[in-house]
């Protein structure tokens, strides 16, 4: 799930944007589905079939996608610098999500949505792992192969050259955030999926999480500079390092500081390698 | 622009280009960082349980400090 977000987050952060409601759109995209199969479910979607699960996916893709498209409006047309609006949009998102169940997590959670998606295996390989590759696939082909990408890039590194090069900057904005926030929405239903309920309280710091792995994976805060390959291992640097030291035997408080220090060296990385670029 | 250039970027030899790319870094991070608890743990890190575990634990998803 958090790769999912991190790959939209990539393209975000590429723009020279920031995305602090990945979190709450989650959230709010898997109530909207939960609280849609529970009720083409009949109260109950425990043993729905594969059309409420369709439906939910919908449901899902649309909860996220809507928040998504409000970002970028508000960023774009409104030109509210990123940070206010999807600040905005994090409690916003979570409120909303938290008003449709009344801040009850909801548990009906179709069987064969559990099974398939959330334990399913193909050759040993989880249907989750297997999903969010593809998602990672189609970001990269989608970031460094096609016009799409380079427009992102180009957005990113000067919005005003990216115009008079006659590149809808703003359409373009629009385009991003609401594809991370169609992203959110499926990470959403894959939450939905691996836990088999709304975890409405669970995805609090999935934001920073999915923000630290792009930075971590070498993406630059200041746009225009960025892979999805390097988020990939941003991902995965937090997650060896937690693992490592639980096996290991660190008292696991050093965890965070071992994490957060190489977070900051990475962003001090950066900073050296545009001053050294701009030096010439 | 001259001729010499244009063809500077291609001069660049695969270490150098290797070099200038900050993913090559992070990348190495990471894999100094497995190599570093495969040795601390030859009998428990390196192994496919600890990667399924790494690709799909709700740990690996939400690895933030505070989660």
């Amino acid at each position: 799930m958090l790769l999912v977000l991190a790959v939209g987050m990539t393209f975000v952060i590429i723009t020279a944007g920031i995305d602090l409601s990945v979190g709450s759109v989650l959230v709010f995209a898997g109530v909207v589905a939960a609280t849609v199969m529970e009720a083409l479910g009949g109260g109950d979607a425990t043993d729905a079939g594969p059309g409420v699960v369709i439906a939910g996916l919908v449901a899902a893709l649309v909860g996220g996608g809507v928040w998504g498209l409000l970002n970028g409006l508000l960023v774009a047309m409104a030109r509210i610098p990123p940070l206010i609006v999807t600040l905005g949009s994090f409690g916003a998102a979570l409120g909303a999500a938290q008003l449709v169940t009344d801040g009850v997590d909801v548990r009906t959670v179709p069987k064969a949505l559990r099974d398939g998606l959330g334990f399913g295996q193909t050759f040993q390989v989880p249907h989750m792992v297997a999903l969010a590759a593809v998602v990672t696939l189609a970001g990269a082909w989608l970031l460094h192969t096609t016009r799409f990408g380079r427009r992102t890039f180009a957005v990113g590194s000067s919005a005003e050259a990216a115009r008079r090069a006659g590149i809808p900057v703003r359409g373009h904005l629009v385009r991003v955030y609401t594809g991370v926030g169609l992203l959110a929405g499926l990470a959403g239903f894959m939450s939905l999926a691996y836990f088999g309920t709304t975890t409405i309280s669970g995805h609090s710091t999935d934001n920073l999480n999915a923000i630290a792995a792009v930075v971590l994976g070498g993406t630059s805060l200041f746009g225009g500079v960025g892979t999805v390959f390097g988020t990939v291992i941003g991902v995965f640097i937090p997650a060896v390092l937690t693992k490592g030291f639980v096996i290991v035997g660190v008292q696991q408080f050093w965890q965070p500081v071992a994490i957060s220090a190489v977070l900051v060296a990475a962003v001090w990385f950066d900073q050296v390698r545009r001053r050294s670029r701009d030096r010439g | 622009m001259t001729e010499t250039d244009v063809r500077e970027p291609a001069q660049r030899s695969l270490v150098q280009r290797l070099a200038a790319a900050s993913t090559f870094w992070i990348a190495l991070v990471l894999v100094v960082l497995c190599v570093l608890f495969s040795v601390l743990r030859p009998d428990a890190f390196p192994t496919l349980f600890t990667l399924q575990t790494l690709l799909i634990e709700r740990r690996c998803c939400s690895c933030w400090p505070s989660a």
